[in-house]
C-alpha cells in the first residue's frame, strides 16, 4: 500500500493548474491533428502546435456580444461552475504511486457528482442568452446527458467492486496484475461514451450542435466562447485521466516512471477522443436516449455481472 | 500558412449559396454556423429586396472586429470563372488581417442602434408592472400558451427561421412553432404548390457533390465536408480530376464507417423513403455521373419530387433535430420556391 | 481527510475565479460595447417575435422520473461495492433482484414510448 501524503491546498492547486492548463493545449492541439488528418489536409505540425494559442489570442481580442436580456449571473457561471467541476474531477484522479492532489476514500462519488453537476452548468450555458437555438440545445442535451450518467456510475461500481474500495487509488492498485480494461471488457467503451457525452463531442454533440447554427454557443464570441472551450476540454482532460487510472492501470507499467505511464495512458485515451469527436456523425438525442435505456444499460448491468463474478 | 483559418458566415442568395459552401475546400477559411464566431460575413448571390433587412440585422450580430467580403464584386473583377473560389478565399484573409489588425475601420452597425422592444415598467393603465406579470415585461413578449398532447397546456415558442441560416438552404425562410423541441407547424414562406426538389433533375455533379459538402457539414462530419468540397472543386475543373471517381468511393466508404446510416435511418419518413435513402440516392447519383462518360452531368435519380407544402407536412411533428436532417436529406432548390412566391 | 475535501473546494474556488475574471473583464469592461442591433438573438436575420425563455414541454420528462429512480438505487449500490467481496455470492444475488425489479420498470417504460416523443 502506497503512502500517500496529503498535498496542501496550494500545491494542489498548483499541481491541478499544472495538468489541466497542459492537458487542454494538449487536447486541442490532438483536436486539430485530428481534424486535419479527416479532412485530408496537411498536418503541418509546427501550425497545429501553435494552434491553441493563436486562436486564445484571436478570441480575446474579439467582442463578447451580449443579447438583449440575458441571464449574466449564469452566462458567467456556466463556463466558471463547467471549468471548476472538471478541476474538481482531477482532484481525485491519482496521477502517479505517490501524488492524489485529495485523497478522499470516496474518489467514485465526488468525480460523480462532479459529472452530474456538469449537466447542471451545461444546461446553464443553454438557458442564459434566451436565445431559440440555445435554449432548444440545452433541454435536449439534458435527456442525453441523464442517460449516459448511469452508465458512467454502473461501470465505475463495476470497478470498484475487486477493488474494495470507493477510492479511485485503490481501483489503481487492485489493477496490479491485470487492467480492467481486460479483466471488464464492456466497462472501457461504456466509458467513452459517457466521455463522448460530457464533452459533447462526435455522436453526442447535441449541444454545441451544427444543425441548430451553433447550439448552446450559437450567442458566444470573444472571451465568452474561449472560456467555454477551455472548460470542455478541461472535461476531457478529466475523463480521459479517470479512464486511463481506472480501466488501463493508472501508473502501472514496466520500465518508465509512474507518472509518466499515467501521462502517456491519458493522452491515448484523450487521442481517441478527439478522434471520435470527428470521426464520428451525431445522432439525434431520440435516438441516443432509445439506446442508452434499451442497450446499453443492459450492457452496463452484465458489466456489472461480469466484474461481481470475477471478484468472487 | 502562420495563421488561423478566418471564421466566415456566408449570407448568400438562393442562387449563389451552393457556390459559396466551395471556400469549405480552403485552409484559409473555415465556414462558420453562426455569425456570432465569424470574423467575417461572406455576402454572395443576389439578395432581394425583402431580404436586406434581414442581412443587415445578420450582419450586425457579428462580433466587431467584422469586415463585409461580397463574391459577385469579386467574381467581376476576376477572369475565369474557376479562379473565383480561389480570389474570395484571399480577399477574405486580406480584409481580416486589416480588420484585425486595426479594430477601428470595422464595419459599423447597419440598422438603428435604439431597442425595437423597450422595457416598458407601468403603463398609463396601470398595466405591466414588475416582474413577468402583463404588459411587456423585458422587453418582448413572452410565448403564449397553446394546446399540447394529453390535455397539457404548454407555451409555443413562434420563430421565423430567416434566409440566411448556416444550417439550413440560403433563401429559404421558414415559420415555425415549436412546442418544447416538436414542431408543431411548420410553413415555408412561399407558394404551397411549387415543387421543391432538384432529386429528380439532371444537376452539374459539382453542384450535387457541394450540396453533399453541406449536408456532411450539418450532420457534425466536417472534415468529411471538406473532402467533399474538394472534389466538388475538382470536378469543376479545378485542380486535378483524373482519379475524381475512385477519390469519391474511398471518401463514400469512410462515411460507412461515420455511423450516418445509423443516424439517417427512419427519419423523416415519407411513402416508406428516409432520409437515409435519400442520400443514398443522391450519392448513387453522384457515383453514376462520376463513373460514366460524362463527369459534369449527373442523370435523373434520388428523390420524387415534392411540393414545400408536402414538405411541411413531412416534418411537422418531428423534432427539431431531425426536421432540419429531413430538409437538408432533401436537395432543394431554393429558387424554384421564391420565384413561385411571386408568380401564384 | 478533511484537508482532502479542503484541498477540493481550494481547486475548484481557483477554477471558479480565474473563468470569472476572464469573463468579467470581457462582460463589463469590454471596450466594445454591444449595439442594440447586435443583441438581437441568431435566428437568421428576423427577430424573435417572443423570449426564448417559456414553459418549455420537457417530453422527456418521465425519463427523469425514471433516472431518479436509478440514482437512488445507485446510493445503496455504492456501499455495496465496498463490501461486494467480504459478502460473496449472497451480495450478488440481492443486487440482481434489485436490479432485475428496476429492469422491470425500464420495460415497462419503453413500452409506454417513455423514451421516444415524437
Amino acid at each position: 500500500m502506497n503512502e500517500v501524503e496529503q498535498l496542501s491546498a496550494p500545491l494542489a492547486i498548483v499541481v491541478v493548474s499544472v495538468v489541466l492548463v497542459v492537458g487542454v493545449y494538449v487536447s486541442s492541439v490532438v483536436g486539430v491533428v485530428a481534424f486535419r488528418s479527416a479532412a485530408g489536409q496537411p498536418l503541418r505540425p509546427a501550425s497545429a502546435a501553435l494552434f491553441p494559442a493563436r486562436e486564445a489570442r484571436r478570441l480575446s481580442r474579439q467582442q463578447s456580444v451580449r443579447t438583449e436580456r440575458p441571464d449574466m449571473i449564469l452566462r458567467v457561471l456556466a463556463p466558471a461552475g463547467f471549468l471548476g467541476l472538471a478541476a474538481a474531477a482531477v482532484t481525485v484522479i491519482p496521477l502517479s504511486p505517490g501524488i492524489v492532489v485529495a485523497d478522499v476514500g470516496t474518489g467514485i462519488v465526488l468525480f460523480g457528482a462532479a459529472e452530474a453537476l456538469a449537466i447542471v452548468a451545461i444546461f446553464f450555458h443553454g438557458w442564459s442568452p434566451n436565445s431559440p437555438f440555445a435554449l432548444v440545445a440545452g433541454y435536449r442535451f439534458v435527456a442525453v446527458a441523464l442517460s449516459y450518467e448511469l452508465l458512467s456510475m454502473f461501470v465505475l461500481i463495476g470497478a470498484a467492486i475487486p477493488a474494495e474500495s470507493l477510492s479511485i487509488g485503490a481501483i489503481v492498485e487492485s489493477q496490479a496484475d491485470l487492467w480492467n480494461v481486460i479483466r471488464q471488457p464492456l466497462g472501457f467503451p461504456l466509458f467513452v461514451i459517457v466521455s463522448l457525452g460530457v464533452t459533447f463531442s462526435g455522436p453526442l454533440d447535441l449541444l454545441d450542435s451544427n444543425d441548430l447554427a451553433g447550439g448552446g454557443s450559437v450567442e458566444d464570441s470573444g472571451i465568452q466562447r474561449l472560456a467555454w472551450q477551455i472548460a470542455r476540454h478541461a472535461m476531457r482532460i478529466a475523463f480521459a485521466a479517470c479512464a486511463a487510472a481506472v480501466f488501463l492501470g493508472g501508473w502501472h507499467g514496466p520500465l518508465l516512471p509512474g507518472g509518466l505511464w499515467m501521462a502517456l495512458k491519458t493522452f491515448a485515451v484523450i487521442a481517441l477522443l478527439g478522434f471520435l469527436d470527428v470521426f464520428v456523425a451525431r445522432i439525434s438525442a431520440e435516438r441516443f436516449v432509445r439506446l442508452a435505456w434499451g442497450v446499453l444499460l443492459p450492457l452496463a448491468f452484465l458489466d456489472l455481472l461480469i466484474a461481481g463474478v470475477g471478484a468472487l | 500558412m502562420a495563421v488561423t483559418p478566418i471564421e466566415v458566415f456566408v449570407a448568400a442568395g438562393a442562387d449563389r449559396w451552393h457556390e459559396a459552401q466551395a471556400l469549405r475546400a480552403h485552409e484559409l477559411v473555415r465556414l462558420v454556423p453562426t455569425p456570432r464566431h465569424a470574423t467575417v460575413l461572406l455576402v454572395a448571390g443576389t439578395i432581394l429586396e425583402s431580404e436586406r433587412a434581414a442581412l443587415d440585422r445578420v450582419h450586425d450580430q457579428l462580433p466587431h472586429p467584422r469586415e463585409v467580403v461580397t463574391w459577385d464584386e469579386i467574381a467581376a473583377a476576376v477572369d475565369m470563372a474557376d479562379d473565383v473560389v480561389d480570389a474570395v478565399a484571399f480577399e477574405i484573409v486580406g480584409r481580416a488581417d486589416a480588420v484585425v489588425a486595426d479594430p477601428t475601420t470595422s464595419s459599423p452597425t447597419r440598422l438603428p442602434d435604439e431597442e425595437t422592444h423597450e422595457w416598458r415598467d407601468v403603463g398609463p393603465f396601470g398595466q405591466g408592472g414588475e416582474g413577468m406579470m402583463g404588459g411587456t415585461p423585458y422587453g418582448r413578449a413572452m410565448a403564449m400558451t397553446a394546446d399540447d398532447r394529453d390535455g397539457l397546456r404548454l407555451d409555443r415558442l413562434q420563430l421565423r427561421l430567416g434566409p440566411f441560416l448556416g444550417q439550413l438552404p440560403g433563401g429559404l425562410v421558414a415559420d415555425v412553432a415549436l412546442q418544447g423541441e416538436v414542431i408543431q407547424s411548420i410553413e415555408f414562406a412561399c407558394a404551397g404548390s411549387a415543387p421543391v426538389v432538384t432529386g429528380d433533375r439532371s444537376v452539374p455533379v459539382a453542384r450535387r457533390l457541394l450540396w453533399l459538402s453541406h449536408a456532411l457539414h450539418v450532420q457534425g462530419l466536417d472534415a468529411f465536408a471538406v473532402r467533399a468540397a474538394r472534389l466538388a472543386r475538382r470536378s469543376s475543373g479545378v485542380g486535378d480530376d483524373s482519379r475524381l471517381a475512385s477519390d469519391f468511393s474511398s471518401l463514400r466508404r469512410r462515411l460507412r464507417w461515420t455511423g450516418l446510416r445509423s443516424a439517417l435511418r427512419d427519419v423523416g419518413d415519407r411513402d416508406g423513403v428516409d432520409t437515409w435513402a435519400r442520400w443514398s440516392a443522391h450519392l448513387d447519383a453522384i457515383s453514376a455521373s462520376l463513373d460514366g462518360a460524362d463527369p459534369r452531368l449527373s442523370p435523373a435519380g434520388g428523390s420524387m419530387p415534392i411540393t414545400a407544402a408536402e414538405l411541411a407536412e413531412t416534418i411537422t411533428g418531428l423534432t427539431l433535430t431531425d426536421a432540419v436532417s429531413t430538409i437538408i436529406g432533401f436537395d432543394i432548390d431554393v429558387p424554384a420556391m421564391t420565384t413561385a412566391a411571386v408568380e401564384p | 481527510m478533511m484537508s482532502a475535501f479542503a484541498a477540493v473546494l481550494a481547486v475548484i474556488a481557483v477554477a471558479l475565479t480565474v473563468q470569472v475574471t476572464a469573463l468579467a473583464r470581457s462582460e463589463w469592461a469590454d471596450p466594445f460595447v454591444s449595439a442594440a442591433p447586435q443583441r438581437v438573438p441568431v435566428l437568421g436575420g428576423h427577430e424573435p417575435a417572443t423570449h426564448a425563455w417559456s414553459r418549455f414541454h420537457v417530453r422527456y420528462y418521465p425519463m427523469t422520473l425514471v433516472f431518479v429512480a436509478f440514482e437512488m438505487e445507485m446510493m445503496f449500490m455504492y456501499p455495496w461495492a465496498v463490501v461486494f467481496v467480504e459478502e460473496g455470492a449472497k451480495a450478488l444475488v440481492e443486487m440482481g433482484m434489485f436490479l432485475t425489479i428496476l429492469g422491470v420498470g425500464i420495460v415497462y417504460a419503453y413500452k409506454e414510448r417513455v423514451f421516444s416523443w415524437q
